[in-house]
């Protein structure tokens, strides 16, 4: 594995955000808030890019997805994949075209509002702590 | 980059392959640009066609799905904001005599070292403010 993503792994003080949007001025937004919030962010563009990231061992903390995604599966599978597999990772969704009781993860109706998914993505990962 | 700055340059990553992304993304941030990544040139063509957004530099792969190549979002660069540099990164041997058409240097041939692309992206803007003082 390469350089970066080696030094990446130990780095624990700053909790890794996987987003995964395929509209790009949303994941440009909503990747600085987390940044300008201390967060390391992984940008992705769908859930089979999200895989990718997860089958190569990268450490990630936390995965902010949005449903409707180009590729083989959308964020629901996604979900459902992480919440099997890689249990240790928490998921926050989001969609316009679902409603909260259509998920078991923490949820925003969009448009959201960058700072309150930051401020509910902080909440999540201190109670890990 | 330059100290003197109060904006950091942005970098467009132009990358289908996740992982390549990732990493170069991260340095580069690492680096103190900003880095917009996208997965293919039909989208980084789409944004720059359709988003007021700052672009300095654009790190395309040449090899990419979709309609537009390295060498065509180059092509298109060159036309529309020859303000914007240039550098191309492959695998492939075409692309070293179609690109000198399209860049100032021959693409970076992969897998490329993560410093010699920020030394290439230094030298190009280094080289652009140079020019446009005089």
């Amino acid at each position: 594995m390469s350089r970066v993503v080696s030094e990446l792994k130990p780095e624990r003080a700053q909790p890794c955000i996987l987003v995964v949007e395929d509209e790009l001025l949303i994941r440009l937004l909503i990747s600085q808030e987390l940044r300008d919030s201390g967060f390391r962010v992984i940008e992705v563009f769908s859930a089979d890019e999200a895989l990718r990231i997860l089958q190569s061992g990268v450490a990630i903390d936390l995965i902010f997805t949005d449903v409707r995604l180009p590729g083989t599966i959308d964020g629901l599978a996604l979900m459902a994949i992480v919440l099997k597999e890689f249990q240790t990772i928490e998921v926050v969704v989001t969609s316009a075209h679902l409603s909260a009781d259509a998920v078991s993860c923490p949820f925003f109706t969009k448009p959201y509002r960058p700072i309150e998914v930051v401020a509910t993505i902080k909440q999540l990962l201190v109670k890990d702590e | 980059m330059s100290g003197q700055k109060a904006t950091p340059e942005t970098v467009l990553v132009v990358e289908d392959e996740v992982l390549i992304r990732m990493e170069i993304a991260a340095y580069l941030r690492e680096c103190g640009y900003k880095v917009i990544e996208v997965s293919n040139g039909d989208e980084a063509l789409s944004l720059l066609e359709k988003h007021a957004l700052r672009v300095d530099v654009v790190f395309s792969n040449v090899q990419m799905p979709g309609n537009t190549d390295g060498f065509k979002l180059s092509q298109w660069l060159r036309k529309n904001r020859p303000d914007v540099q240039i550098v191309l990164t492959g695998t492939i041997n075409r692309a070293a005599t179609e690109a000198a058409d399209l860049c100032d240097e021959s693409p970076l041939p992969k897998p490329y070292d993560h410093q010699t692309v920020v030394d290439r992206i230094k030298r190009l803007l280094g080289a652009a403010a140079t020019s446009n003082l005089k």
